[in-house]
């Protein structure tokens, strides 16, 4: 490393620890770069900004919000949590579980975390307590299963993650369910093990075929998403961005016209909504392009990449460095600027440890989607603490156990990489 | 009166922000249905769709920028105001002092570089829709981004007198 580099990443670092817009942080640090390092004009990082957003891939990103905010404003997410519930809620902890399923469910339709916390935590963890469910039970699945929405695709990390990497988005959509369905099942055998003698929980009777059959016909319209999206992208016959474009018409039409959940003047603020927190995604992609470029024009990556070689020299400390370190990172900063930043640092050592890039968009995913509830500094914690009303240490206490399964799933992930590369490689995509 | 005029100001942006994010975000999901539809239907594709939808995601971009000021949704690294409460209030003001900068580039660069596209006046390739018009958006977006900073840090520091002057501004 030269000192202009390590100038230049405490510049960054400073800005993201004022709490400047993280867009700013990265332009204002390849202006400064370009300033005092090299003897270019800005006028090409303006060009930069402008030209990165020129970019036809990205519309998946707005599309992908925007059915995520229709289905919250609308009915589908209620009718999922009903349909997860009439399915599990007679097992001993049966609400619990359709917690996790919900979260899973709506994860298969919507691309982020923190979303989903709010959406599902603000119902599930009052819905929970009256039902005679452990406080702090209650908090520890409600703050780490929105995580599920980031592993389960589609995945806007994940889309973002395949455009710098150039590896195939059906095949990084694909690697997300093993490990989703996986941290699904192990919350799921904990709390059936954690409730199987208590007595204190409301218990529901064992549903009908009659009551199954009447709550899955309600929720037949909304179950239906996620079997256009994810029918349509791997039998081939939508590109992740038709998938898109066509899930949003289909929750329009459900909500205006089947559930009458939404009139068409809330069309406007939904659409409105979702075009400015893709505006606040998108605009963190222009900054990095912009950062990006002044990388590699200082050739930065390169010499990172030396020195790592330099230091590790076996895959499996490499993989677990990478853990540890998205880990803590994953607990700063969002998954999306995290990505965006880290991606091109990150993924000229792989071939030099033989890491397949497909496996590593996995990894640092489903690592940096636990970061967001990794205590003590992780956002879920703070935002379902706020909810619950509970301080930063119980809440930190509460996701241990839940902490573990997703640890150990990610373990598993980062380790086998037959494993986690099955489904990929089942459909031909790897 | 400042205030009023503020406020005027407000609404006037806000119409103006959420009228074109609706307008090009429908037309984007409308023609790329449509282009679905026409594909699987009658095996036919509109060749201008994509190139719309390109300007689309640089207008929803840019405009949605200034509305994501005015409503404080910019994504920031909060651990220092988590841990620090003290450091919120001014933390904010240095953030949307650098919005300020920030835009002054945007429109400085912008304006060269639209001017630019009116002499050689290029046009995009299927829509021919001149270049200008897109990199328009740089200048204008900043403006609005400039004006939407300067609200926001005006509502800060009335809400921060205004506090003082109650004897509780310690906690905020």
């Amino acid at each position: 490393m030269v000192s202009s580099d390590i100038i230049i990443l405490l510049i960054l670092i400073g800005c993201m620890a004022a709490n400047i817009p993280v867009f700013l942080c990265l332009f204002f640090t390849s202006v400064l770069g370009f300033i005092f390092f090299t003897d270019l004009p800005i006028q090409l990082l303006v060009q930069t900004l402008f030209r990165s957003m020129d970019n036809f891939a990205l519309v998946v990103v707005l599309f992908f919000i925007l059915c995520g905010n229709i289905m919250t404003a609308g009915s589908i997410v209620e009718k999922l949590i009903k349909v997860a519930n009439t399915l599990v809620s007679w097992l001993p902890g049966g609400l619990g579980m359709s917690g996790v399923l919900a979260c899973g469910l709506f994860g298969a339709i919507s691309g982020s975390t923190v979303a989903t916390v709010v959406a599902l935590g603000g119902f599930m963890i009052p819905a929970l307590i009256e039902n005679g469910y452990p406080e702090k039970y209650t908090v520890g699945i409600m703050t780490t299963s929105p995580n599920l929405g980031v592993i389960i695709p589609p995945s806007i990390s994940m889309i973002l993650y395949s455009m710098i990497s150039n590896v195939s988005l059906k095949g990084l959509f694909a690697t997300g369910f093993l490990p989703g369905l996986l941290i699904m099942l192990g919350v799921c055998v904990y709390t059936y093990f954690y409730f199987r003698k208590d007595e204190k929980i409301v218990k529901k009777k064992v549903p009908s075929p009659k009551e199954t059959l009447v709550a899955l016909k309600e929720g037949f319209w909304s179950l239906m998403l996620p079997v256009i999206i994810f029918g349509g992208i791997f039998s081939g016959a939508f590109t992740a961005n038709e998938a898109a474009v066509v899930a949003c018409v289909y929750a329009f039409i459900v909500e205006l016209f089947i559930h009458r959940s939404i009139r068409f003047s809330d069309v406007k603020k939904i659409t409105v909504s979702s075009a400015v927190t893709s505006a606040t995604l998108l605009i963190i992609v222009a900054g990095a392009t912009c950062f990006g470029r002044y990388l590699t024009l200082e050739s930065i990556p390169g010499r990172i990449t030396e020195m790592v070689l330099q230091a590790v020299h076996s895959p499996v400390v490499f993989l677990l460095v990478m853990n540890i370190l998205l880990l803590l990172i994953g607990m700063f900063i969002d998954i999306i600027s995290a990505t965006l930043i880290l991606g091109p640092v990150f993924l000229p050592m792989l071939s030099a440890f033989n890491v397949d890039p497909l496996h590593f968009g996995l990894i640092m995913t489903l690592n940096l989607a636990i970061g967001y509830c990794t205590p003590p500094m992780g956002v879920s914690l703070y935002i379902s603490g706020a909810i619950a009303r509970r301080d930063i240490i119980y809440v930190s206490k509460a996701v241990i156990p839940f902490m573990i399964i997703q640890l150990a799933v990610l373990m598993l992930m980062t380790y086998m990489p037959d494993v986690a590369l099955f489904f990929p490689a089942l459909l031909g995509l790897d | 009166m400042f205030k009023k005029i503020l406020d005027r100001v407000d609404r006037f942006l806000s119409f103006v922000e959420e009228w074109t994010l609706f307008l090009t975000v429908m037309a984007a999901l409308i023609s790329l249905f449509i282009n679905v539809v026409l594909r699987y239907g009658f095996n036919y594709s509109l060749a201008w769709s994509e190139e719309l939808v390109r300007e689309v995601i640089i207008y929803t971009t840019f405009i949605g920028c200034s509305m994501a000021v005015r409503n404080r949704a910019m994504i920031k690294v909060d651990a220092a105001v988590q841990i620090f409460p003290r450091l919120r209030m001014p933390l904010t003001f240095l953030g949307n002092i650098c919005i300020v900068i920030f835009s002054g580039i945007l429109i400085y660069y912008g304006w060269k570089m639209t001017n630019l596209q009116v002499f050689t006046n290029q046009k995009t390739i299927i829509l021919k829709i001149p270049l200008v018009y897109l990199y328009a958006i740089l200048p204008v977006s900043g403006t609005m981004m400039m004006i939407r900073a300067f609200q926001v840090i005006f509502e800060d520091a009335s809400e921060l007198i205004s506090g003082q002057t109650h004897g509780r501004g310690a906690e905020s």
